[in-house]
């Protein structure tokens, strides 16, 4: 108990009111894993709202099949790359890393991050990467800008934040097989800990393209342009990290969370975890998308123009991505069966969401695909369509963002050391899920229905295509509200300080994470716990 | 899990750690060779929409020195490549003066490397702004900034190895040299498939 006490002491000790400038100071000193998840964590969340802001702009100007309503045809596309660029690279990966930083550590019973200098230098080049990124655009750079420093200013930019990334990937991957406490095997590893280990590999061995395609975009843009294109060519040479099945990889954490919160909330033990690791690590996969892109595939088309049957790796890694979730979602249901529960918890809500989307959003992708492979007509394709916008927002944002949710509310008491606001969070899940479907459904129909062009510049299609973006751009709407009330519970569950002061284990769950403080303290455990004879069978 | 089986196995301890440094260097190692792989595989799609022939591809008036080239790949890394092991068994062996003075060996020839190349590469007779070059010139460049990301390497871990960390347990040498490694293959493939294939 004396233990718990100082636990006790400590969080409200890490609770009391810090200034700017002294939290800024002792960030910029700090390769503590704790303070760089919570900063990768905060920022990303503030991204991702950006993100939808932007994307908001983006769909309105779809409700006019006559004219744009708020951007012009240049800045449409800018703002169209720029939202992509700030959701996947800003917002998605960055949280997705930022919460492996803070809970794997923990989760493998490290003391510290593997290379804590080198996961406070990601941050570092994150955050400048990220705020060049932002002013290449805001002088009219990026994609389609007008502006030929600042298109070399964004390749270079977009460069140092995607090194960041890779290096905070290898930190993350480097914990979990270099600093797992004795006896912990990697088989043992707990569902959310493999699936962050399955993302760092998958981003280690994927976003290095991106940094060669960057490389030779940079040299080609600024000395002659003869290779792809100018600024119109760079975004087509980077739209494949957008696409299935590249943009998978945001989602593979979402089967971890959900598998791991599902079962430890309701009391239940995980059926046949190896073989959840196994598909864990067979979608990871299949999210390798690097070869579907138009400087590999073909120098000239966008691989949007090929016949589809000319790709069977495209074919094949979207077509059977879907069968890991399947049966990960027959597991973990039969993990569950007879779980009952006492109370409404909106992180079971957010985990359930979020496996289910993802479930939904491959499964479409591969109907689509298939469609595309066996009906679609002369020059008719799903995936050249808004169909697999829709799709990707199903995979991305219902799988991915919607898992990642369930992660920041499920383990806010061990990363804020208190407990987020219950009816806060049941308010995000009904607006993510409003939100999802309100952009996913219309986009799909608009792209089946009316051959509706995805990113068009104006929705010249028939009326009905309108319509659907009224009903995305509302959707969008929803899915900004969800990650603002996410901000916001933080801000007043934790900086207002409303939430509980959870105990070590507030959920009364398993996993090497509970049993220290909430935060945790310095060096994480007082003592190492020991392991469970479950823990390491 | 019940409290009943917890600390069955015994209390945790920090016990001895992998070898982290290793397993950095294996992370970053897999992430350069998809580095390098992306940029080949472009360059080689390319050549082929060109025509796939090094008379439609290479500009005219290029001019390869091959002797120079070729010496460097071939006896420079070679013994480059040499020296660095004999580093790695000098360090596990504790004679920090034989690792440090191999490992100075080692930038000695790495450096002899960037110089061969870059003059090689600067009269080539072709300037930036043509699309072989656009490719050429960054492909090339990337392997020698990775040549000399390693000589970083290896001159930090000989300075390591001076200071008296040596032994299996100091895997800083040993992990240079992985990277060092690395950086010859990621030199040996772009010399195949630009300057001897072309």
């Amino acid at each position: 108990m004396t233990v718990t006490e100082t636990e006790q002491e400590s969080v409200v000790e890490r609770t009391q009111p810090e200034s700017v400038a002294a939290a800024a100071g002792s960030l910029f000193a700090s390769s503590d894993h704790k303070r760089l998840g919570r900063a990768f964590v905060a920022v990303s969340l503030l991204m991702t709202a950006f993100a939808f802001a932007l994307d908001i702009l983006v769909t309105v100007d779809g409700a006019s099949a006559d004219d744009f309503v708020v951007l012009d045809g240049d800045t449409f596309a800018q703002i169209l790359s720029l939202s992509l660029d700030t959701l996947v690279y800003l917002g998605l990966i960055p949280l997705l890393l930022g919460l492996a930083m803070y809970v794997v550590p923990l989760q493998v019973g490290a003391r510290t991050l593997a290379f804590g200098r080198a996961g406070a230098l990601s941050l570092w080049g994150y955050l400048i990467g990220g705020g060049i990124l932002l002013g290449s655009y805001a002088i009219n750079g990026g994609p389609f800008g007008g502006d030929a420093d600042g298109v070399d200013l964004y390749l270079i930019s977009l460069g140092m934040v995607v090194v960041s990334l890779i290096v905070a990937a290898v930190c993350v991957a480097a914990t979990v097989l270099g600093l797992r406490m004795p006896g912990l095997r990697v088989r043992d590893l707990s569902p959310f800990s493999w699936s962050a280990f399955v993302t760092a590999g998958m981003l280690i061995v994927s976003l290095p393209v991106v940094g060669a395609l960057l490389t030779l975009l940079y040299i080609d843009h600024r000395y002659g342009r003869v290779l792809f294109g100018g600024n119109e060519g760079v975004f087509a040479r980077l739209d494949w990290v957008f696409r299935a099945p590249q943009i998978y990889v945001v989602a593979i954490p979402a089967l971890g969370i959900a598998a791991e919160v599902l079962t430890a909330r309701t009391g239940s033990r995980l059926a046949k975890p190896s073989t959840v690791a196994t598909l864990i690590g067979v979608f990871g996969i299949f999210t390798f998308g690097a070869f579907a892109q138009p400087a590999i595939v073909d120098n000239v088309l966008s691989f949007t123009d090929r016949t589809i049957l000319e790709e069977p790796l495209y074919v094949g890694f979207v077509g059977i991505a879907v069968l890991p979730v399947l049966a990960l979602v027959g597991l973990v249901a039969m993990s569950v069966r007879n779980a009952r529960l006492s109370e409404v918890d909106p992180t079971i809500g957010f985990a359930v969401l979020g496996l289910l989307l993802l479930l939904a959003g491959t499964a479409v992708t591969a109907l689509g695909v298939l469609i595309d492979a066996t009906v679609a007509g002369d020059g008719f394709r799903l995936r050249t369509t808004s169909w697999s916008s829709g799709t990707l927002t199903l995979v991305a944002v219902g799988g991915g963002l919607t898992g990642l949710f369930a992660a920041v509310n499920w383990w806010a008491p061990k990363i804020w050391g208190r407990t987020l606001n219950g009816g806060l969070a049941v308010l995000q899940l009904l607006a993510t899920l409003g939100g999802v479907v309100l952009v996913a459904l219309p986009l799909m129909v608009a792209g089946a229905a009316w051959d509706q062009p995805a990113a068009a510049t104006i929705y010249d299609a028939e009326g009905g295509a309108e319509a659907m973006s009224v009903l995305a751009t509302v959707g969008t709407g929803l899915l900004l509200v969800a990650v603002v009330i996410q901000i916001a519970n933080i801000l007043v569950s934790v900086a207002g300080g409303s939430g509980d002061i959870p105990g070590p284990d507030p959920w009364s769950a398993p996993g090497l994470e509970w049993r220290t403080g909430s935060p945790p303290p310095s060096e994480n455990f007082a003592e190492l716990p020991a392991l469970d004879e479950e823990e390491v069978e | 899990m019940t409290a009943a089986t917890a600390g069955a196995l015994g209390p945790g301890t920090t016990g001895s750690r992998p070898r982290l440094l290793m397993i950095g260097t294996g992370l970053a190692v897999a992430a350069g060779s998809v580095f390098f792989g992306a940029l080949l595989a472009i360059y080689m799609t390319m050549r082929h929409d060109a025509g796939g022939t090094t008379a439609a591809w290479v500009p005219d008036g290029v001019t390869f020195d091959n002797a120079a080239l070729t010496f460097s790949t071939v006896v420079t890394l070679g013994l480059a490549g040499l020296t660095v092991q004999w580093a790695v068994r000098a360090n596990s062996r504790h004679d920090h003066r034989a690792a440090a003075s191999s490992m100075g060996l080692t930038l000695l020839f790495g450096a002899a490397h960037i110089n061969m190349v870059s003059a090689a590469v600067s009269d080539l007779g072709v300037g930036v702004g043509q699309a072989w070059s656009n490719l050429v010139f960054p492909i090339t460049i990337a392997s020698l900034v990775t040549t000399a990301i390693a000589m970083a390497f290896v001159t930090v871990a000989a300075f390591k190895a001076l200071g008296g960390q040596t032994g299996r347990s100091n895997p800083s040498v040993a992990a240079s040299a992985l990277f060092w490694h690395f950086s010859t293959a990621a030199w040996f493939a772009v010399f195949i498939a630009i300057y001897a294939v072309k």
